[in-house]
């Protein structure tokens, strides 16, 4: 009779051989606070470090939101749901207006202050479940799950609008440079570019940020402080095309099968 | 309605709808045993890319599949699996996913391969994913017949309506076959499909100059049966081959055998 085979590993893990001050002081100093102890139990130390790394792996470091990494595979994800469980989707992209300009003009920190507040009004302005990400310096991208095209619209332009009236109190205090935006002709806009994925869409989701894409160039090419929405007008069925579709329903369907229609063959 | 080759031998039908879940993978296969119990060879086809169901439905483990031979590692024969249901099966394999951008390249890679399928069969069903997506679309253009599935619910018919209101625009079909999936009543398919006709000839055919011709061929009623075979992952044709969903689905095989299979062989 062959001897069981032991559930769990014989060898316990020595933090000992593991290097692990590297990620220890990165840890530390982005305030990681679910690192429990060094003389906890070493898996669970372990697991902690791994998980805090995982997790700083995924966020921008500037801002705390979630960075490109963490949107592409968020994105990939969601799209299969939306293919999925007949669940819709708005897919956001915002970017500056001439972030270029601002850059040229104001100090670094400037600009690091004003694209933080711009992360700060755009988690403010979406729901807990959606997705804010960072994905490029002035590169914004939202995800609002489970959303119809009406309220992704509503919410596409809350984007657009509270970008326009950020406040920049105090950071002149930060620049190099004086005077506000306003009066060297520079105010603070942006624009958004969206694509809405009905329920049931299935297509790939780089094709979906495609959608997004062509949208935020056109808010852009059309003078910028826009937002361009691609609603996939293909699909698009009226609420007077419904209301005769669904007519049948309040009467006996079998009923209105009197009518001619082309059978079989 | 013209072939896409006019040396094919194999009618290409094109099973879709416009929503998801309405039974297109459990017909597909269904269809085909039904088809191939009649004498004639049936391939089914994923042609959703990979996100088809068929593998799921025909407990079915392939080691290769169409994105095999894509990439040049397989052949054609290699990745056609024989079912117990009498006909073959063909998967695109979860890789071709990538492929859904469906650049010239993998249309081409799609035209060539079912060119040389054609001499092979007497029908080639193509099982395609819900929806208007670009791999849909393309599915069906490859179609000389359109089956599309919708379920007798507000959500499905508006789905169904979109899709065919697509169908039309897009791709200029003149006639498209309805298959009405968990019917509760004799004579609710057909009701259904009368209505979706109405308000085609109001809104669309007068707006585009076209006339649509739905043609109401088939009704599967709701069965116990159906749910029982999905979950033992068996065919319904084979397991309860009396059940009124199995002998509807023999009846919607002999009127496509007359009408389209057996009418120009």
């Amino acid at each position: 009779m062959p001897a069981p085979v032991p559930n769990t590993p014989t060898r316990s893990l020595d933090l000992g051989q593991l290097r692990l001050d590297d990620a220890q002081a990165l840890l530390q100093r982005v305030n990681y606070t679910a690192l429990p102890e060094m003389s906890a139990e070493p898996t669970r130390y372990l697991q902690a470090v791994i998980d805090g790394l995982c997790q700083l792996s995924q966020r921008d470091p500037l801002t705390g939101l979630a960075n490109r990494r963490q949107f592409e595979a968020s994105l990939i994800r969601e799209n299969d749901v939306v293919a999925r469980s007949g669940r819709p989707a708005m897919l956001l992209l915002l970017t500056v207006d001439h972030f270029q300009g601002l850059q040229h003009t104001r100090s670094s920190e400037w600009v690091d202050e004003v694209v933080r507040r711009i992360a700060g009004v755009m988690s403010r302005s979406v729901r807990p479940q959606d997705l804010v990400a960072r994905c490029g310096s002035d590169e914004f991208a939202v995800i609002l799950t489970d959303c119809n095209a009406a309220d992704g619209s509503m919410v596409a332009e809350r984007l657009r609008e509270r970008v326009e009236h950020l406040a920049l109190t105090g950071l002149d205090a930060k620049d190099m440079s004086s005077g506000d935006l306003s009066a060297k002709g520079m105010a603070l806009t942006a624009s958004v570019g969206a694509a809405f994925a009905p329920e049931w869409t299935r297509c790939p989701a780089s094709a979906w940020l495609d959608r997004a894409d062509t949208q935020l160039y056109q808010a852009k090419a059309r003078g910028g402080n826009l937002v361009c929405l691609d609603l996939d007008p293909l699909v698009a069925v009226s609420a007077e095309e419904k209301n005769m579709l669904f007519a049948a329903f309040g009467a006996d369907l079998a009923a209105a099968g009197a009518h001619t229609v082309e059978d079989s063959l | 309605m013209t072939k896409p080759n006019s040396k094919a031998v194999a009618k290409v039908m094109a099973i879709t709808s416009g929503k998801g879940g309405v039974g297109k993978t459990f017909l597909s296969s269904n269809l085909a045993a039904a088809i191939a119990k009649r004498g004639h060879r049936v391939l089914v086809m994923d042609a959703d890319l990979g996100l088809a169901n068929l593998d799921v439905v025909l407990n079915l483990y392939p080691k290769l599949t169409l994105h095999d031979v894509f990439m040049g590692k397989a052949q054609l024969q290699e990745c056609i699996i024989k079912t117990p249901g009498g006909f073959d099966v063909l998967l695109a394999g979860s890789g071709l996913v990538e492929y859904s951008r469906l650049t010239s390249g993998v249309r081409d890679d799609f035209l060539r391969i079912m060119e040389s399928l054609h001499p092979l069969y007497d029908v080639i069903l193509l099982d395609t994913g819900a929806g208007i997506s670009d791999v849909v679309l393309f599915a069906v253009s490859l179609a000389s017949e359109v089956l599309l599935v919708a379920t007798p619910e507000p959500t499905s018919l508006t789905d169904a309506y979109a899709t065919i209101k697509v169908l039309t625009s897009q791709q200029k079909r003149q006639q498209i076959r309805m298959i009405i999936n968990q019917t509760a009543r004799l004579g609710d398919g057909r009701a259904i499909t009368v209505q979706l006709q109405q308000v085609l000839d109001r809104f669309v055919s007068k707006a585009q100059g076209v006339n649509i011709k739905l043609v109401h061929t088939g009704d599967i009623p709701s069965d116990p049966s159906v749910k029982m075979a999905i979950m033992r992952r068996q065919l319904l044709m084979l397991n309860t081959p009396g059940c009124p969903a199995a002998l509807a689905i023999s009846q919607l095989a002999l009127k496509l055998d007359e009408a389209v299979i057996s009418r120009s062989a």
